[in-house]
């Protein structure tokens, strides 16, 4: 038997063409399915979401309402005292109690963190041309 | 921005998808399946969860499609995108990964392969023996042959893809085509004493 050397160029040549590994046929359609689903939920009206956004906010309010209240006693931070020094709006002007600016001051808060949701929450302006397209 | 070895098909069929052509994704599919899947199965070493991992990565990329700003070529910035994917789920499922170099480092010092069993077996027979050892080889080696054939042999795409220095990625090559020989020699050597 004569040996000789396995030529490394055919190696090479081999290696060149049979390196590529197939995916299976359905990938393509399998992706393109995918995309589809993402581009038509992402400019869709998703009510869960906004329950949800809502649900939260309201959450907050209330939440940032009794924290910075000082008149009722049941405020949970220290700094309340001093913050009823630096009221958004003064309760001699509009001719209400210091609960009642917090109050307000909680629901500009709440506007406020609704408006940052909304902004990035909404829909891509690419995607909602090709779908509305 | 047209780059050297890019399809021309490519630059133009991104700028479609940012301007909200979905259907323009197909041509993307249809030019790196082949190359992402080869990437992710040599790290996963596992066909189906390539394919996912596959899907994943061209799922991922239309969504970030507005990330890529056309300096790189396209292959780049997608094949890093299957590569990391195919990493972290390697990470994550903590593959319990046999090392083949006992059976492949044959006489790796004396790295004359000499066998009269490749003049025995027809072209087919040999590209089978080729992917054949491609497996038995450590996931790094196949992974590194891999994308040297898929990035038309440029260690600098490698480098780019893979976060490996040139020096490094240039000795992992060197010995991964040592011990790619050592295991196609080793096989070759094994069907023909199956034969006789």
């Amino acid at each position: 038997m004569n040996n000789r050397d396995i030529p490394e160029k055919e190696i090479e040549d081999i290696l060149k063409k049979s390196i590529l590994l197939e995916p299976s046929g359905e990938m393509e359609d399998r992706v393109m399915q995918k995309i589809n689903t993402h581009v038509k939920y992402a400019t869709r009206f998703n009510i869960g979401k906004w329950i949800t956004i809502m649900v939260y906010s309201v959450i907050g309010t209330i939440f940032t309402y009794f924290l910075f209240m000082p008149e009722t006693g049941r405020s949970t931070l220290n700094i309340s005292t001093d913050l009823n020094r630096y009221q958004i709006i003064d309760p001699e002007l509009i001719n209400m109690g210091p609960s009642q600016s917090y109050l307000i001051m909680s629901i500009v808060l709440f506007a406020v963190a609704v408006w940052i949701i909304v902004l990035f929450n909404l829909p891509r302006k690419d995607t909602a041309r090709k779908y509305h397209s | 921005m047209m780059l050297e070895g890019e399809n021309p098909f490519i630059p133009k069929a991104v700028e479609r998808i940012k301007a909200g052509d979905t259907e323009a994704f197909r041509i993307i599919i249809r030019e790196y399946k082949s190359p992402a899947y080869s990437i992710a199965y040599r790290v996963l070493r596992n066909a189906e969860e390539a394919e996912e991992t596959v899907q994943d990565a061209f799922f991922n990329a239309y969504k970030k499609i507005h990330q890529y700003k056309g300096n790189s070529k396209f292959s780049s910035w997608f094949l890093k995108i299957v590569y990391n994917l195919s990493l972290t789920k390697t990470r994550k499922k903590k593959l319990n990964t046999v090392e083949l170099n006992d059976n492949v480092d044959i006489d790796l010092k004396n790295q004359k392969i000499k066998t009269n069993s490749w003049d025995l077996i027809t072209r087919n027979e040999r590209e089978t023996y080729v992917k054949k050892a491609i497996d038995k080889l450590p996931e790094d080696d196949a992974l590194v042959l891999t994308l040297f054939y898929i990035a038309d042999n440029s260690i600098p795409e490698i480098c780019d893809l893979t976060g490996w220095s040139q020096s490094s990625a240039k000795v992992k090559l060197h010995r991964a085509r040592q011990k790619l020989y050592a295991s196609l020699f080793s096989i070759l050597k094994f069907e023909m004493k199956e034969l006789i």
